[in-house]
């Protein structure tokens, strides 16, 4: 027998009444299982996508065995009463010990904890919440559609029914986001360390953290019984925004990697120590920030507003296309830009700053770092503030535009033709450092 | 297939019962068999399986029994019983009659 299946479907079957047929059930769904399984592997299919194969053959079985509790437990005049008291009471009950009990076994499980408007549900790496029941009250909010583990990796797609919002918070762990193949969201954790992580769908947001609390086992009692109270918890859903929390624990942290569908409302990431690379996204608004790793961005297109930040890394941009604006900050770190933008802010301090491309508003502010810039197009404002470093603009010959430079002990020099009348208004300030603007 | 997908679920205990007809099988083997079959148009997950099969042993159509065990689980086997094999004579004919009725109303003016 396969040990995960094994594992997947005793805990499909916690909380049923213990009891002959129920014992049947658990075996015949076992060797059914174990069959596809082993049909799948001698067709030559991949361990981890016969299991993913076999967690979708199991989709719905979760009705079919509250049905089956349900029969069991209503067998008098309270029955509709009870009925709706024990199923949110066992519900609640499941979901809470699935999730400690996945924890428990942190190196090999994981699975998801359901809540919506009308019940609650466990999920063991998938769910199928609208499954043929035809019930319209049933809304589904996400779906893990698939979760699978291999030796070294684990991953989480998730549908994005009313997903629009992407958070993800972590320590220590490197961010890689590329657009998603399939419409769907993919998260995928590499198996390092031991490090518990939390994935919580709520208001149309997909949050990813890390957990800071100390012991497993806490932080799931913490995290869910507010949400899965019983019968408090599962009416309490009633009328207001849906929740669904997904529990991942496993022994990881090192790189996070996300595929994303393009055009979400907003991507925000946060890592510590971890570096973050985006690569061919599309999407509408951005704000990645990383302690001392460095950020790298290429060939990407924001349509909205875009927020970089590094306190000790590097930020490098390349080949993006930001429609808004775009801010790039770092305290100690160099920044490099590359691309076109309606808008762009540069904050740095003691690293260089060094921007080209196609940029219509530039503000760049630093105190001891070089300011290099180099311009391929008209632009309309340019403001550029260093206290020591010095100041370098190139621009396109076509380009004429009204420059205003200070410098309290540096040198000056304008290289290009220029026109107080022009519409492309520069200013230029140093205390100590040089300017020099001219045409390359 | 989305538009008959209502149709085949009707169907359901007729497929299964027609599969059974043919000799006993067990879950797994019995959703394969009707995949091949229909070329995957038509896939049977567990717990639709499980709700049929159920369905069909109260009702009498068919009966299981346990396998020989391996590696400490055993397969439940389903065999249809003469009830079963009364209601699957009676599906059928039931499903020519809605099969040529089906054809006489929607297909009269294509012939």
């Amino acid at each position: 027998m396969n040990s995960t299946i094994v594992k997947i479907i005793d805990m499909m079957f916690r909380g049923m009444p213990e009891n002959e047929e129920t014992a049947a059930m658990r075996e015949e769904l076992l060797t059914n299982s174990q069959a596809r399984y082993d049909d799948l592997i001698a067709s030559g299919v991949r361990a981890d996508d016969a299991l993913g194969q076999v967690l979708d053959s199991l989709r719905g079985m979760e009705d079919v065995l509250d049905e089956y509790r349900r029969e069991q437990t209503s067998r008098n005049p309270f029955e509709g009463f009870e009925r709706i008291a024990d199923k949110a009471e066992s519900t609640a009950k499941h979901a809470v010990s699935s999730a400690v009990e996945g924890l428990r076994s942190a190196m090999d499980s994981l699975k998801g904890v359901f809540h919506t408007e009308s019940r609650t549900t466990t999920a063991y790496g998938y769910t199928d919440a609208g499954h043929m029941s035809g019930t319209g009250s049933f809304q589904r909010i996400w779906q893990p559609a698939g979760v699978f583990e291999d030796d070294d990796m684990l991953t989480a797609t998730f549908r994005i029914d009313q997903v629009n919002r992407i958070n993800v918070q972590l320590i220590g762990e490197d961010i890689e986001v590329e657009p998603s193949p399939d419409g769907l969201i993919h998260v995928e954790i590499s198996k390092e360390d031991e490090h518990l992580y939390l994935v919580e769908v709520a208001d149309g947001c997909l949050t990813l953290r890390r957990d800071l609390s100390a012991g497993t086992e806490t932080i799931v009692e913490e995290s869910i019984p507010e949400e899965l109270n019983g019968l408090s918890g599962i009416f309490s859903g009633i009328g207001k925004a849906l929740k669904g929390v997904f529990q991942m624990a496993h022994t990881s942290g090192d790189t996070v990697r996300l595929q994303l569908p393009d055009q979400l409302e907003q991507i925000t990431l946060q890592t510590a120590a971890g570096d973050i690379d985006l690569s061919g996204l599309n999407q509408k608004a951005l704000a990645v920030s990383t302690v001392s790793g460095d950020i790298d961005m290429q060939a990407c297109r924001i349509s909205g507003m875009a927020r970089l930040s590094s306190t000790s890394g590097d930020v490098d941009v390349d080949g993006c296309t930001f429609a808004d604006s775009v801010a790039l900050n770092s305290t100690s770190g160099d920044i490099n830009f590359g691309g076109s933008a309606r808008q762009l802010t540069a904050n740095n301090v003691s690293g260089d700053t060094d921007l080209e491309g196609d940029i219509r508003q530039i503000r760049v502010n630093a105190v001891s770092g070089d300011l290099d810039l180099c311009l391929q197009g008209a632009f309309d404002m340019l403001q550029m503030n260093t206290t020591s470093g010095d100041i370098t603009v190139t621009l396109p010959v076509d380009v004429v535009p009204a420059v205003r430079s200070n410098t309290t002990s540096g040198d000056v020099s304008i290289g290009c033709i220029t026109s107080e009348a022009s519409v492309s208004r520069m200013q230029l300030n140093t205390v100590s450092g040089d300017i020099s603007v001219e045409n390359f | 297939m989305a538009i008959s997908a209502d149709i085949l679920r009707g169907y359901t205990d007729t497929i299964i019962l027609r599969q059974l007809s043919r000799g006993d099988s067990y879950g797994y083997q019995l959703g394969k068999q009707v995949a091949q079959l229909s070329q995957g148009g038509l896939e049977l997950k567990e717990a639709t399986l499980y709700t049929a099969f159920r369905r069909l042993e109260q009702a009498g159509c068919i009966r299981s029994y346990w396998g020989d065990a391996q590696s400490g689980a055993r397969r439940r086997y389903y065999a249809i019983t003469p009830e079963g094999e009364e209601r699957l004579s009676r599906d059928l004919e039931n499903w020519k009659e809605t099969k040529q009725l089906l054809s006489q109303l929607l297909e009269e003016d294509m012939q």
